[in-house]
Order: C-alpha cells, then structure tokens, then sequence
C-alpha cells in the first residue's frame, strides 16, 4: 500500500493462517520456513521508511506464530536477514560516495598536468599561443571520450562492492 | 614514471586500438606493483604473479624497460591471468589463452563486452556476464604467463584445474548466476568440485581402491599437462582426437584411464565436454565396461524421525565401505539426501475435476445444505439457498486433526500412508544405487530402515496432515465440491455441488465468447494433432510434442459475484503443439525488449519500488492504475500477425529479419547452469530450437486457432482472442502492447498525439521512467498537472494512429486512482 503523504511504502502480506505453510506439513523445517524468510526479503527491500520495515516483519511473525511456528525462531530469523541486507548496502553507500570523489579528484588533477604539460610543448615548439586554448579544448573533450574505457580502470580503489547493473 | 607514460601515450599512438593497448599495458603494471607492494594482498594471487610471470622490468623506470616489459603481451600462443588489485575481488581472477596476443585477446573481449552492454542478442561466457552485470570488466587487467607455447590450449585446462580460478567455469557457477532471485545458491557438491585436486587428494586416503591408487600414481598422472592434453586432444573433431581414441583403445590406454579421464573432462568446458565424454564413453563402451556414473543425491521421502538425514547418510556410507570393490573407478558416489516433496492437500482433497465430469453427463446435483446444519456458521453466504463452506471458519467445528487442514493452506503437504512411504524410499535407493553406479541393496535390508524410520515417525506425529485426516475430512462432508476461491488460491471452499453446477454453468454461458460443440473430446483431439504434424512436422519435428489430451477448462468461483459464476482456466498441459507454444513464447519474450526497449513492461517490481521509493515528494504526484479487460479474448488474430511483423520492422536496425534468416531459441527451462535440480547438477542442453523467420506467421496462426477445450464430456470453443491457458498467449498478448507502446513513445507520434506533450521538454523524460505494465495492469506514476493525459491515453483516435483495424482503446479503462 502506497501512503502519498508522507511518502511511505507499507507491506500488505498475508493475513490469514491459509496463506502460508502449517508447521503440521509434511516438508522439512526449512522448506517450511521458505514462505517466511522471502517474505522477509520483499518486505526489508521494498517497505520504506525502516519504521515500516520493522511494522511488516513483526506482521509477518504475528501471523507464522498464529500458524504454530516458534516465536523466537521467527525472530532470529528476521533479524538474520535484517542485518544481511544492512551489511550488503552499506559499502554500496559508501562505494558510491568514495568513488565519485576519487573520480572527481583523479580527473581534475590529470586534465591540470596535462593543460600544463600542453602549454610548455606549445611554447617551447614556437606554436601560436593563440591556438592553444582551442587544442586544449580538442584534447580534453578526446579525454572524456576515453575516460570511462580508461580513466576509470586506473581508480586505485581498495574494495568493490558487488552492484548489479540496474535492468 | 607510470603516470608520465600515462599522460604521454595519447601522443605516441595513431590507433584507437594502440590506446587501448597502451592503456592496458600502463594499468597492468600499475596493478601488480599495487598488489605487490600492497597492504593485505590475496596470498594466492600473489604467488602466482610472482611465480608464474616475467615481472623482470616491472620495476624498471625507462622507456625501454616499459617496452621490454610490454613485449610479452604481443607474442602468440599465450596463457594470460586477468586479475584486479581491488582487494576484496583479488581471489576472483580469470585465465584464459589466446592464440594471437594476449592484447588482442582483450581487445576481442571488449567488443564481445560492448556488445553485451548495448543488449544484443549474443552467446558470451559466464565471465564476461558477469564483468558486465557489475559493470567492471576494465577493474580487471590481463598479464601474460606462458607465451609461444604449442599447447597453449591444453596448459590453460590444466592451470584452471590446478589454480582453480574462481572466475572461470566450472568454478564461478559457485557465485554468478544471470538473472537469479534473492535466495542463495547452494554450494556445489564435492563431486562437481573439480577434478584433478580432489582426485589426487584422493591417491593418500586409506581407503581408496589400490586400482585407483595405481592410476593415480602412474606416470601419465604425473605429468598433469600431458593429461590435459589428451583430454583437449579428444574435445576437438581433429585428427588428434582420432590419434588419441586409438591410445584409448590399445594396451596403452584402457579402462582404468578411461574413467579417470571421463572424471576430468566432466568439468571442462562446452563443446570441449560433451565432445571429449562422448569420446571417452564411445571407448568404454568398446571395452565392455560399466558406463560411468554421474554422483547422484538420494531422493527419498520426508518423515518426522529424528537425525533423518544424518541416519539416511550412515546407512550409504555402510554399504558404499562394503562395495568398495565394485565402485567404478575415480567415480565415489553421492552422500546427499534430497527430500522429495509430498503431495499437497490440494492434490489428494479438491475433486473439481470429477465435478466438472459429472457436471458434463447432465446428471443432477445432490445438495448437500441439509447434513451441514451444524456448519451454518462457517457458511459465506448463509442465506442463499445452497452454501459454499470457508476452510478457515470450519476450525472451531471440527476435530483438531481435521481443523489442521480446512483452515490451512492447500499447498500443505500430507504425509503418505505406511505402504505409500515403504515405497518411495526402497525406489529411492534402488534407484541411487543404479545411479551411482553400485550393486543393488538387498530387500530385507531397505525394508529394515524403513520399518525402522516409519516406527520413530509414528511417535513423533501429533496433527499432521496425514493421508487418513484427508479422508476422514472427505467423509465429513461427503458429496461436496472441494476447492479454493477465485484470489483465495491456497484457501479451502466447500461446496455445494449444485451451487458449484450453476457456477459452472454461468462461466461458460457468454455466446460471445464460447460456443458448444457436438463432439466427443477423445475424437476431437486426433484430428488437430494429425494437421499439426502434417503442416509443421516436416520442418519441426519436435513441434507437437507427445501430448494428446485437448486443453482441459475449469473454473475459479468469484466471491464478487455471490460464487454463482466464475474465472475460466483452461489447462494446456499435456495438450498438443505444446513444445512450439512453448519456443515460440520464449522467443517473442526475448525479442521484445530488443525490439520496443521504450515498452512499459521493464524492470521488475524492484525497480518500481525505488522509482517510488525516490519519487520528489512535494511534486504533486498522481499514481494510477488501470487495468486491460479481457486481456486475452479483446484482440483479434489479424492484430497478432500484425503486430508480429511490425516487430519484425523494430528489430530491422538490430539484425537481419530477412525472411530466411533462423532465430535459435534455448528449449531450457529458467534454471541456470550449476543449479543443483532434484540433487542434480543442472547443465542447459546443447542444443537449441531454429525458427525460420517467414514461418513464424503461420507458426502464430495456429497456435491462435487452438481454440477447442474440454470440460468434462463436452467440448467448448472460444470464439474471439488469443487461447486462455495457451503459453503463447502472454507473450502474443505482451507484444501487441509493447508494440503500441513503442510507437507511442516515439517523437513523430508524440508531438501528434497531445499538445500537452508539446508544450512541455521534460514530460516525456517524466513519462519514460513512470510508466510500468505488469501483465495487464497499467501503472502509471505522473504529475497531477498532466492527469487529463489518462483521458488521452483511453482516447480512440490514439491507436487509429496506429493503422491497425483494431483498436486496443477500447479494452483500457481506469480502475482507480489514489
């Protein structure tokens, strides 16, 4: 359910005992608690703000508790998977805010040596000193047409995180 | 001196192709001094850069040594490592040869890796997905560590299986797996992990077969990359294979080193795999020996015993040890247990397939009302004349055993009888023993297990969904119907049979739609399924497929109309022309988003969550949905064939769609390689299904005019659209949307369309991003200001523009706004 004001993303799961898989079935623990921990998931990756995440994991335990699972159980799980997905967006965060200041850095100092490098060849070869600002102009847009092939391959990152190109 | 060479190459080359290069040259060097140099570099990784390649002028600061470090980039025939100095990706290197140069090598992979990332249609392997899934493949860089060698192809088989890359294959199928969900993939087995490690870890275990011990110690074992060789040698169609299936063959080969070859060319590879087993099984065969085994996990069935599978697991390994002698070499069976799943209430409960049998003889209905007085509550709706029971208000009705299951899911599943049980798990290890290639188990000692497992089970139930609860549940309220609710799918209804009669009755009444047929079903099926194979068996052998059975319909009860008519569902299994239904749905499912990349229907429902998620929240935003009605049955034929060749014309710019080009299609079904299915390995088939493009027309036709169904004893038409249930009916469906979608989104129809759009440059970026199909609904998230736009978009005169003799206008219509 979408609330427009505030902005908010609440999880309407299931409600009643004969939406999900009775302690009673004959499937293993795990195979049992499947419906619960990707029900889990949808909720920790959709639901926004996190009071709303938290609102929709308890929802879903108070409804795997009436169907006769083990409260505690439910709840470690829940903050198993809570944690997971913190620990997985966290260095994306951080990925993203380093990398586009390493980038911004690595750009601006190598475009300035290479204006400088450009201004001693032009003048010391005896070149018009008028045409140098469009020559340099020429070189820095050849620059950022090579840059993403091979600008960013030189980031002397320490980690990567894993962030699958978005489809 | 690096970063001089950096700033400076751009001026000593001419090429684009010398810049690429050059570049990658500089970064390599730039990368290995990282790593060597580095804080905390991965051990392994390390070793092997400074063991297995030339880093003599890696350290040098001139021109010259630049260039003499360069050369071995250039020389032919080489093996190369791509690695990363990002260190949490260190343990992820790749290794690959190359015939020409390493360099040029990369520069292939670039291409191929562009390719990728403009979304064209093409075969690429696991690692170069995965580089482009992340979106990092220049984070890699490629250093040489074998050049100019002969058998460069053979040395990279046997460093994969000796460094175990983990981006190469088989060993990145542990991590990468192409559009997967959020669940984690199991580990692989031990036997699908890799050959050669294993196997000569294996030589100094006591208990391993002196037989094996003996291959393993002997001296072609101990040159590993003569091994590899012979293994390469027998995946490719040269000579050398033939020179190699002889050596097989005489006293220098023989079956001991026939297996043990089978064991390592199993995790190489395509086509070098199939090619080199086919070989090698061709030569066991020819000696007379025992085929070799694939490791196989244990199906048996799921009981309450405690310690099940670690007891299961005890008693493989006892007979294993016992039949250590009659194991075929170097193949040691599988130890896992994968238990089978059960049936489900539904399966062994609901009997609306009887009730639409006997619906169809025109017997008349008992009700049922009378006996069930006590039931009145649980009734939803308790003052019509025939009552439907809910599963869920029968609980405090009924015995707890009982109440177990009606207020439960239907997809619980039951727990099968004595005998039922006794059965699956003798099959079970019958057929494991077979699998895994040892004698069978004598009976007395299966039955032993399973009396013994079926007594711990016995004491541990309590309410469990057993075999004798669900019959008990059926005598209760003998005579009904029972079944789930339209939307309720995993809800138990009770019906009773003259209310479910009218129900069906009213489902199918519509004359626009369905018409009777005099018929007899069993005759009618004959007839189709001979034209099929008539029309399209010469071209498509495997088009029709085995099935025989004509599509069967049921029905879904609908709450909001009192439960007196329904939601047809026509079932399509075991129909025939499936297998075509099937390629042909997946191959439009493909095409589209090359053809029409502006469709709505992108994205998953993540993406539409973030959307949402990062919508401005003071912009005045509208969200709407709308939903198609009659998805299926609101377009007619000709609009299908239509579409299918407007289609043809959006995919013009990307390939060629002359009439007698082919489209090869995966007959596999969603899983990926590496999967572990039913306790196997799951490997796609080798082989793919070619669709000539000027066949696809008739190819579409067909499948529209399989239209006849069977309900019960009577045969129905549908008169109008695309066939409910039929697999190609979404994909048909989705492209004739995608199509219209796509032309509306272009620039000539838009400026035509609306003067609103015209009149605003950032509408359309706004429009692009906040428009989502998800199977016939229409989610649209825009500006309150823009809202007379839904107006348009329901507008007639909009898919005249079109020239199409149908217009899909008519099928829209708003459902709600919020």
């Amino acid at each position: 359910m979408l609330e427009t004001k505030p902005l908010e993303l609440i999880y309407q799961g299931p409600t009643n005992v004969s939406q999900v898989l009775s302690p009673y079935s004959a499937s293993p623990p795990k195979v049992l608690l499947s419906g619960f921990r990707s029900r889990c998931h949808i909720v920790i990756k959709g639901a926004f703000p996190t009071a709303r995440v938290h609102q929709g994991l308890d929802q879903l335990i108070r409804l795997y508790t009436r169907a006769g699972f083990p409260k505690e159980e439910l709840q470690s799980l829940s903050d198993q998977l809570l944690i997971q997905h913190q620990n997985s967006q966290l260095p994306s965060q951080i990925f993203a805010a380093s990398a586009a200041c390493v980038a911004r850095f690595f750009s601006l100092s190598s475009l300035c040596s290479f204006s400088l490098w450009l201004l001693v060849l032009s003048c010391s070869s005896g070149v018009c000193v008028f045409f140098f600002p469009s020559f340099r102009a020429l070189m820095l847009s050849f620059l950022a047409q090579i840059s993403p092939h091979f600008g960013v391959s030189l980031l002397l990152l320490s980690h990567w995180h894993h962030r699958p190109r978005s489809r | 001196m690096t970063l001089v060479i950096y700033l400076l190459t751009p001026f000593t080359m001419t090429h684009s192709i010398h810049l690429f290069q050059g570049f990658r040259i500089i970064q390599t060097r730039m990368m290995l001094l990282a790593i060597l140099h580095g804080l905390l570099p991965n051990p392994k990784l390390k070793s092997i850069l400074e063991g297995c390649t030339d880093l003599t002028h890696l350290w040098g600061n001139t021109l010259h040594s630049h260039n003499l470090f360069s050369r071995p980039f250039f020389q032919p025939q080489s093996v190369y490592i791509r690695f990363t100095h990002i260190v949490n990706l260190q343990p992820k290197f790749y290794l690959g040869s190359a015939m020409h140069s390493t360099l040029d090598r990369e520069y292939s992979r670039s291409r191929k890796y562009l390719q990728l990332t403009h979304e064209r249609l093409v075969q690429a392997e696991l690692a170069l997905r995965y580089w482009q899934e992340h979106d990092n493949l220049y984070v890699w860089a490629p250093i040489p560590v074998y050049t100019n060698r002969a058998d460069f192809r053979s040395l990279e088989m046997a460093l994969i299986q000796e460094w175990q890359p983990k981006l190469n294959f088989p060993f990145i199928c542990q991590f990468f797996h192409p559009k997967r969900g959020i669940l984690k993939k199991p580990l692989l087995n031990t036997n699908a992990q890799f050959g050669l490690a294993t196997l000569w870890r294996r030589s100094r275990h006591k208990f391993t077969p002196q037989i094996v011990r003996q291959i393993l110690t002997s001296s072609r074992f101990q040159n590993r990359l003569e091994l590899w060789t012979i293994i390469h040698a027998l995946g490719s169609n040269t000579k050398a294979r033939f020179e190699q299936m002889k050596m097989l063959r005489s006293n220098d080969g023989g079956l001991t080193l026939c297996y043990a070859l089978r064991r390592l060319a199993n995790n190489t590879q395509e086509p070098f795999r199939t090619l080199s087993l086919n070989a090698i099984d061709s030569t066991i065969k020819w000696w007379r020996g025992k085929p070799a085994p694939r490791a196989s996990a244990l199906r048996a069935p799921w009981s309450l015993s405690p310690n099940l599978p670690l007891q299961l697991k005890n008693f493989l390994r006892t007979w294993h040890h016992k039949m250590l002698d009659y194991q075929v070499p170097c193949h040691t069976p599988s130890f896992k247990t994968v238990f089978i799943k059960h049936a489900a209430v539904l399966d062994q409960l609901c009997n609306h397939k009887q009730a639409i049998a006997d619906w169809s003889t025109s017997n008349p209905p008992i009700c049922c009302c009378k006996v069930w007085t006590t039931y009145k509550s649980a009734a939803l709706n308790p003052t019509d004349d025939h009552w439907v029971l809910s599963g869920s208000l029968l609980h405090s009705l009924l015995p707890p055993a009982l109440a177990v299951i009606a207020e439960g899911s239907l997809s619980n599943k039951v727990f099968p009888s004595k005998k039922e049980y006794l059965t699956q798990l003798r099959s079970g290890l019958q057929s494991w023993t077979k699998r895994n290639g040892l004698p069978s188990m004598p009976t007395s000692s299966i039955s032993e297990l399973g009396h013994h497992l079926w007594s711990e089970h016995t004491q541990h139930i309590t309410n469990h969904i057993t075999k004798s609860s669900i019959t008990q549940l059926q005598s209760t309220f003998e005579g009904a119907v029972f079944r789930c609710e339209d939307k309720q799918s995993s809800s138990l209804r009770i019906y009773c049979p003259c209310l479910y009669y009218q129900s069906i009755e009213n489902t199918f009444q519509d004359p626009s739609i369905f018409e009777t047929l005099q018929v007899d079903p069993t005759a009618t099926v004959t007839s189709p399924a001979t034209s099929l194979q008539k029309k399209h068996g010469k071209a498509y052998p495997w088009a029709v497929g085995a099935g025989r059975q004509l599509p069967a319909g049921y029905i879904l009860a609908k709450r909001k109309k009192e439960l007196r008519s329904g939601r047809p569902i026509i079932s399509f299994v075991e129909s025939p022309f499936r297998p075509m239904l099937n390629i042909l749905a997946r191959l439009i499912f493909q095409l589209i988003p090359v053809a029409c990349p502006n469709h709505f229907a992108t994205g998953d429902v993540y993406t539409l969550l973030s959307i949402l998620k990062s919508a401005p929240v003071d912009a005045d935003l509208i969200l709407v949905n709308q939903d198609l009605a009659g998805f299926f049955t609101s377009i007619d034929q000709d609009r299908f064939v239509g579409s299918w060749f407007m289609l043809l014309d959006f995919l013009r710019p990307t390939m060629n769609v002359s009439d007698d080009e082919v489209f090869s299609v995966y007959p596999g079904k969603s899983n990926n390689p590496g999967d572990i299915i039913k306790g196997r390995t799951f490997r796609r088939l080798n082989v793919t299904r070619k669709i000539i493009i000027k066949d696809v027309p008739d190819l579409i036709k067909s499948a529209l005019n399989m239209q006849t169904f069977a309900l019960g004893q009577k045969c129905i038409r549908q008169c109008r659209g695309s066939p409910m249930g039929s697999p190609l009916s979404p994909a048909l469906c989705l492209m004739v949307v995608s199509v219209s979608e796509q032309i509306w989104s272009g620039p000539s129809l838009s400026t035509n369309f609306s003067p609103t759009i015209t009149s605003s440059s950032d509408i359309s970026a706004t429009l692009t991003t906040a428009w989502f199909l998800v199977t016939d609904n229409l989610l649209i998230l825009l500006p309150m200001k823009y809202s007379s736009m839904m107006v348009s978009m329901a507008n007639p005169s909009f898919l005249k523009l079109n020239q199409t003799k149908n217009s899909l206008a008519s099928c829209w219509k708003p459902n709600h706004s919020s």
